[in-house]
């Protein structure tokens, strides 16, 4: 069992990340969400990181109150969230406004790998690995 | 701006408020390799890019970094998840 702490900035959950690209690395923030399938990433980050449209896999089409948004998905060479590193891990490219204070979402693609309980009064996150599930296509 | 002393988040948060800023050498947990203490502030802005493009050209010498927002997050994106209830 693994004991993670989150921020909380109103309802929403915050946590610590990193990705990587093929020479350097980025602290990011992330919305716990498991809601989004996907966990996205602000494209320009990804771009920095040297992630081009020419890496992606896959576009994706996501529904916002704004109209539908496009988005791309890219394998990143190393992610690491609650404790936990993948490699080859698939995000999401998806520009997020920059009033949203945030660099993107964790999704169920990376959380559908653990047993987690959100204890909110603690700020912690409960994790327990479980046997991936090598079917997943996104994970 | 010149890089920072070591600061913590509370830190850098009061001196550089609403705006985003980007850090770097931060002394990352050995075990939660996303946690740290402290971190220096390279630059700021009023935007990810603004504070990143004030980073330039120091931040290429740095292999990892952040640029965090240090005003309140807010996540408008999730309002169809949220609802109110009818009068």
């Amino acid at each position: 069992m693994m004991v993670f702490p989150f921020e909380r900035s109103g309802d929403l959950m915050i946590v610590t990340a990193k990705v990587w690209g093929a020479h350097e690395a980025r602290e990011l923030l992330l919305v716990l969400d498991t809601g989004a399938s996907a966990t996205s990433i602000e494209p320009a980050i990804l771009e920095r990181l040297g992630y081009s449209s020419r890496d992606a896999i896959m576009r994706t089409r996501v529904p916002t109150p704004a109209g539908v948004q496009h988005g791309r998905l890219f394998r990143v060479a190393r992610f690491y969230a609650l404790g936990a590193e993948r490699s080859s891990f698939v995000v999401q490219a998806l520009a997020l406004d920059d009033e949203y204070g945030v660099d993107g979402l964790l999704g169920m693609n990376f959380l559908e790998n653990y047993n987690f309980t959100v204890r909110p009064r603690d700020r912690q996150i409960h994790l327990e690995p479980v046997e991936s599930d090598e079917s997943s296509p996104a994970g | 701006m010149d890089i920072s002393e070591r600061l913590t988040w509370p830190q850098i948060r009061e001196r550089y408020p609403d705006q985003w800023v980007v850090l770097v050498e931060h002394d990352w947990d050995e075990r939660y390799l996303s946690l740290y203490n402290t971190a220096r502030a390279l630059a700021c802005g009023a935007s990810r890019a603004e504070a990143i493009a004030h980073a330039q050209p120091a931040l290429d010498a740095y292999d990892c970094y952040g640029c965090r927002y240090t005003g309140t997050i807010r996540g408008p994106m999730f309002q169809l998840k949220q609802f109110k209830l009818d009068p």
